[in-house]
């Protein structure tokens, strides 16, 4: 893992009022992750699959704290008070840009409709730039996997007097677990 | 609300200096800013230089995506496209993006005039379709309205408590789009650009309500202008970042959804898409030589300085939606000649919009040629009239007579009894 474009990423994150930590390998992520959502007070959190988060084990690992992982069902869930969960699928060092490609048990939904996102980003998925991860997406992307979103910071509406208000259809609040897979 | 109303002057150019301001402070910033228009513009001649090319290479990359797609020559068969679609979906609601298209079409009208209620999911085209009045500004809708107006409009419509505050107002607005945002099952989506090598749609914005909406919406009409088409992802990625820079002072938008098909079972999206691509006129602006106006990828930058669009506002430009500089060098090329021709001259040839597009359009050279182009025609279609009048009178002489001595006669001197 080349440490400066991890550097890079950080600093980006910063610029675009995204929190983040980092995390020496997996085991230490989930424990991040855990004290992270434990310090939120929050119980319910809507997320991908728990097979397409990048960490194993979460979904026992959080019902031994209370914890439990929903996936948002059209129509019977308000996940405006949770928080959402989700991986990633690339960064973007320059901009500090996140990649989320929709694919089954990984929607788009939990990094929208909650008001607090927190994503899981192994460091090997960091890409310097928009060129570079366009190129190895239009080279390997499966038919199946086509609609990617690409997520620089937080939702941000300035329609009122160009006064800038933080989530309106997106989250307004993101934390990033960095780690070492 | 009137421009002589000194606040809404007053926040036409507190809009413009502080878009203005963010602007400049991101191009500062940007390190290959020269570069990066070089190639955005590259990108939008190639496109516009073999339209039809390029037009049925996107046709066929959708189609094998099992994506229907039609025609519509101008603004009346993409609406009957749309409510068309709309009705055998059975939609009686429906939710749209922000679009500038969508607004040329004027869609929301012909919903409304076949009962079908689109509403607007972007705030500030929510407000002002509540206020009824835009700024005609193609990014802040609303720009020109105090928190004063906004409340009041609030208070009046949904008796909701009297607040200042521009975050409560967001919520207060934000709590009715969620809740119809959650329930929705259609949408009509107007297409920031399509990829042609891939087939590729992409929508941008910094809420994300065009995520939103491709998550939740089970049924998708996208519309796209024929002028929005970029060759490759290459060309893409210099207009996506030209557009932030210049239109909301930052890098990137805060969302880029890239959509390319419909959603398979179990995957969250919409199960069918409906793509209308549609001209009004574009061809044949491309063919009377205005090709370069439509290189405007809708940013704003040129209202944050013109002094005569901070003047007047949206309300001048003949009710079309491309207003301030851009709108002066389109409309007449869109619109009826008796609207369009005098758009030209809402200029004071300040010269700031060309300083400010990132795209380097000639906003000057383009008015000038149309007034050149009209100026010709007007007396080109007079002379021919006249011709046509006189062969027709010296076949007539019971008619020529009475004719060669009216058009004779001085009008100084006495005539003969």
């Amino acid at each position: 893992m080349n440490a400066s474009l991890l550097q890079t990423l950080l600093a980006s994150f910063e610029t675009v009022g995204v929190s983040w930590e980092l995390a020496e390998n997996p085991i230490a992520a989930r424990l991040a992750l855990l004290s992270y959502l434990s310090e939120l007070g929050r119980k319910d959190i809507v997320a991908w699959d728990p097979e397409a988060l990048p960490l194993s084990d979460l979904k026992s690992a959080m019902a031994d704290v209370g914890m439990r992982l929903h996936a948002i069902q059209r129509g019977h869930l308000e996940p405006e008070g949770m928080v959402g969960l989700t991986g990633a699928d690339a960064a973007l060092a320059d901009s500090g840009t996140l990649v989320f490609v929709q694919g089954a048990g990984r929607s788009w939904l939990p990094g929208l409709l909650p008001l607090h996102h927190v994503v899981l980003l192994p460091v090997r998925r960091i890409f310097p730039d928009l060129r570079s991860w366009y190129g190895a997406w239009h080279t390997t992307r499966p038919q199946d996997v086509s609609r990617a979103l690409l997520v620089t910071g937080l939702s941000v509406n300035d329609d009122i007097e160009l006064h800038a208000h933080h989530g309106l259809f997106g989250p307004g609040r993101m934390h990033v677990l960095v780690f070492e897979a | 609300m009137t421009l002589a109303d000194p606040q809404t002057r007053f926040m036409f150019h507190r809009m413009g200096s502080l878009a203005a301001a963010s602007r400049e402070k991101a191009w500062a910033a940007t390190p290959d800013a020269d570069a990066l228009k070089a190639r955005a513009i590259q990108a939008r001649d190639r496109v516009l230089q073999d339209l039809p090319g390029h037009l049925a290479r996107l046709e066929q990359a959708v189609r094998a995506q099992g994506i229907t797609v039609v025609r519509a020559n101008n603004a009346q068969e993409a609406n009957r496209r749309i409510v068309s679609r709309l009705r055998e979906l059975h939609a009686a609601d429906a939710l749209r993006n922000h679009h500038p298209l969508l607004d040329e079409i004027r869609v929301d009208e012909a919903a409304r005039i076949n009962n079908i209620r689109l509403t607007p999911l972007l705030l500030g085209d929510f407000l002002a379709r509540l206020t009824d009045t835009h700024s005609g500004h193609p990014v802040w809708p609303i720009g020109h309205l105090t928190v004063e107006r906004i409340s009041e409009a609030l208070r009046q419509h949904w008796r909701v408590p009297e607040t200042y505050d521009p975050d409560r107002l967001a919520s207060l607005v934000r709590m009715r789009l969620r809740r119809m945002l959650l329930r929705a099952d259609v949408a009509v989506m107007g297409v920031n650009f399509a990829v042609v090598e891939d087939g590729l749609f992409v929508f941008l914005d910094n809420d994300g309500h065009n995520p939103s909406l491709l998550s939740l919406a089970r049924h998708v009409i996208l519309v796209l202008s024929i002028d929005q088409m970029v060759a490759d992802l290459e060309g893409l990625q210099a207009l996506m970042r030209v557009f932030a820079l210049s239109a909301w002072g930052r890098p990137l938008p805060a969302y880029i959804a890239h959509l390319q098909q419909a959603a398979p079972p179990g995957v969250d999206g919409p199960q069918t898409l409906y793509l209308i691509i549609v001209d009004n006129r574009r061809s044949e602006i491309i063919a009377q030589g205005f090709g370069q106006a439509l290189r405007c990828i809708h940013c704003g930058a040129c209202h944050t300085t013109c002094p005569v669009y901070q003047q007047i506002g949206g309300e001048g430009y003949a009710h079309s939606p491309y207003t301030g500089p851009i709108g002066t060098v389109i409309n007449p090329l869109l619109l009826k000649p008796e609207l369009g021709a005098q758009q030209t001259f809402l200029c004071d040839a300040a010269g700031l919009c060309a300083s400010a597009c990132p795209l380097d359009i000639d906003f000057h050279g383009l008015r000038q040629a149309f007034r050149r182009r009209r100026a010709g025609q007007t007396r080109a279609g007079e002379d021919q009239r006249f011709i046509a009048l006189w062969r027709y009178l010296i076949h007539a002489p019971r008619l020529f007579r009475p004719f060669w001595r009216r058009v004779t006669r001085h009008p100084n001197r006495s005539q003969p009894r």
